[in-house]
């Protein structure tokens, strides 16, 4: 009887504390792209060192989107990072979608998610505008702040990012409206990131404090994931920097790895894109890195070239290239840089 | 001991048999995958393949059958010893009851271990089979190096150790209800809904408090009951230490098993407790005893309150609660009349 009472409550103690436990979920990753089958989210997947990341949940479609958000928000998972594919503008936590009114009920699911987070927080939603002059819905809390932006895609200004999404995203689709969802916490503060100015300054020593956040919680987010816009490419270009910057310092046996993917990736960005890559090997000393853009180049040129891989002193670059690039749905490229073991 | 051992797997062999053939089929069935994977798109080096997802998949579908298969199994051999239905062939031979408890939970936990290591065998032999041309694939991929640290033997091995954990339990928790309900049939069926009334429950509690700090609570208990119990979401990503002992010591995930090995030693040490104290015969109600026959119809009665939520949930009806009373008068009704019966029926 004693042992069975002894076993019993042995069970339950580890029940209990296995139930009690923060979840095991430490990088949230979120392809914000619903429209994309090849999807960028998978290219993470593929990209992160898997080892140092622990475990992922991905989601893809709207409706997963609405949970996410809530456990977010309710800081119920003990999630370190989350990173959500295809900024548009340029916001690390973001979503941007399109949609067209009666066909799905997705939308609804977002929009009664943040209602409800509200009347429980109390918090009333502000409208305000964009730098684009487009109306929108803000508040903050002590830990998020959140923008939502819904309407016509036709109100859009043509010049802005959203519309500069939209016409890649609407050579496949013919939604009518568009959605957009900005989620971060407070302290990474993006307040003064205008369109306008070069932000890379600011960026860099935010995306520093994403950094000091992760390694300090002893993870390395070894991707940054970012695409959507020009101004995205500008954002992925002063986060690169920093993440090779910071490779710098890492120990000898690890390994760094850049990925790029989603729709920064188009042919239109590409070139933008390898200016990137050739000033982050400058910054870098790689005195050699134009073998790696020269082949860049080739393999463009040729555009359907499954793998290419060159080993150079001190740094080996492995270089994969799939897909058609003029295709929306299998468009990415991927620049893996490994420090030597 | 020797002959109850030869008696239990002759009376055991048809189930023994298609225990095995099950694990002959899944082991199979991993290897036509595997090999499939190479002729298809493995071979284009531009997808992911990994023998141990497909394992995972195939345990996980295994799971259940093999929790059906052994709730047959504890039926056919406790049939035998129960109330109802003595083998003469069992009391003509002179052994304690608790002998005769050890040769059974011998030859189950024997079955299961037997058809496991089968499994891991078919397995094993499927990675190494296949293992040369999907690193040959994955040589082209650019996750194919971090796909390698996963898909090892050990790693194959400690998800069919967790697995086997796992049925078990199962096992060991079914024998243990034997004791507790008079019946063989009964007592198999009531451990089957008794385990699942639990997450029934606790997902009924969760939306009573959803939204609130306590509903989260109640919701990621439910789900770590489920993933507990049920060799749910065993994936991958958790086996990323190469030996056993790196696994157990890696992140929390040690602790899941840890719960089931306590578990089965639980319900062992309540076997031999409650073979002392019940037997097999010593049954004096529906239960063992009076008490539990009224916690079982307790227990019924608060299923039944809670049934007209899932109804409503389904056929979306509104004011479900209004038949929330009816429901659980008419259960208690009808669990008391059935308890009643058996009693009447007094073996």
């Amino acid at each position: 009887m004693k042992w069975s009472i002894l076993f019993f409550i042995l069970t339950m103690a580890s029940f209990g504390t296995y139930a009690l436990l923060e979840d095991e979920i430490d990088i949230v990753l979120v392809d914000a792209h619903r429209e994309s089958e090849n999807s960028e989210a998978e290219f993470i997947t593929d990209t992160i060192s898997v080892e140092t990341l622990g475990n992922i949940e991905f989601y893809s479609k709207m409706t997963e989107l609405a949970d996410v958000l809530w456990d977010i928000m309710y800081n119920k998972h003990n999630i370190d990072m989350t990173i959500w594919t295809d900024a548009v503008y340029g916001n690390v936590y973001s979503y941007f979608g399109y949609y067209n009114p009666g066909d799905t009920d997705e939308i609804e699911l977002i929009l009664q998610t943040i209602e409800e987070y509200l009347k429980i927080h109390n918090l009333e939603l502000t409208v305000t505008q964009d730098l684009d002059g487009n109306e929108f819905f803000k508040y903050t809390d002590d830990e998020y702040h959140v923008e939502f932006y819904t309407g016509e895609i036709e109100s859009l200004p043509h010049n802005t990012t959203f519309f500069d999404s939209y016409s890649i995203i609407n050579r496949h689709y013919n939604y009518t409206n568009y959605v957009g969802l900005i989620v971060r916490p407070i302290e990474l503060d993006f307040s003064d990131y205008t369109r306008q100015v070069d932000i890379e300054p600011a960026l860099k020593q935010q995306m520093q404090q994403i950094y000091q956040r992760v390694s300090t919680d002893g993870l390395f987010v070894e991707n940054f994931m970012f695409g959507g816009t020009r101004q995205a490419v500008r954002y992925r270009q002063a986060l690169s920097s920093i993440r090779l910057n910071m490779t710098l310092e890492m120990e000898d046996n690890q390994i760094c790895k850049v990925g790029i993917a989603g729709s920064c990736t188009a042919p239109e960005l590409t070139i933008t894109q390898i200016d990137m890559i050739q000033k982050m090997m400058n910054e870098l000393g790689m005195q050699d890195c134009s073998t790696v853009i020269t082949k860049i180049n080739e393999i463009l040129q040729n555009n359907n070239v499954s793998n290419y891989e060159i080993s150079e002193e001190g740094f080996k670059y492995k270089l994969w290239v799939t897909g058609d690039y003029n295709s929306y749905d299998d468009r990415y490229f991927r620049l893996n840089i490994e420090k030597p073991k | 001991m020797k002959t109850l051992i030869k008696y239990e797997i002759k009376t055991n062999l048809p189930i023994i048999l298609i225990f095995m053939v099950g694990a002959a089929l899944f082991g199979g069935t991993l290897f036509y995958d595997s090999m499939n994977a190479y002729n298809s798109y493995v071979r284009l080096g531009t997808s992911s393949y990994m023998v141990i997802d497909m394992v995972s998949i195939i345990l996980h579908l295994a799971f259940y059958c093999s929790a059906i298969l052994t709730m047959v199994m504890v039926f056919f051999q406790f049939k035998q010893v129960k109330n109802d239905d003595i083998s003469e062939f069992i009391l003509s031979l002179p052994v304690t009851t608790k002998t005769i408890i050890i040769s059974k939970m011998m030859v189950g936990i024997g079955t299961i271990l037997i058809v496991n290591t089968m499994a891991t065998i078919f397995f094993i032999l499927t990675w190494v089979k296949t293992n040369f041309w999907i690193s040959d694939a994955r040589a082209l991929r650019f996750a194919g190096e971090i796909e390698s640290q996963y898909d090892t033997i050990p790693a194959i091995i400690t998800m069919v150790l967790i697995y086997t954990l796992n049925i078990i339990l199962v096992y060991l928790f079914l024998v243990m209800m034997q004791f507790v309900i008079k019946r063989a049939g009964a007592s198999v069926t009531v451990s089957l809904l008794g385990a699942l009334s639990i997450p029934y429950i606790l997902v009924f509690v969760a939306q009573l408090f959803k939204n609130s700090g306590l509903g989260n609570l109640i919701q990621d208990i439910t789900t770590r009951f489920i993933k507990t119990f049920t060799f749910y979401n065993v994936n991958t990503a958790i086996y990323q230490e190469e030996t056993f002992m790196g696994f157990i010591s890696y992140r929390k995930m040690g602790i899941r098993e840890l719960i089931l090995v306590f578990g089965i030693l639980f319900c062992i040490t309540t076997i031999f407790y409650m073979n002392k104290k019940v037997g097999f015969t010593e049954f004096r109600s529906f239960c063992y005893s009076k008490r539990c026959d009224i916690l079982l119809k307790m227990g019924v009665t608060i299923c039944s309150l809670i049934a007209p939520f899932y109804i409503a949930y389904i056929w979306s009806i509104q004011n479900y609660y209004i038949y929330m009373p009816i429901s659980a008068i008419g259960g208690y009704l009808v669990i008391n009349r059935f308890i009643i019966k058996d009693r009447e029926s007094g073996v």
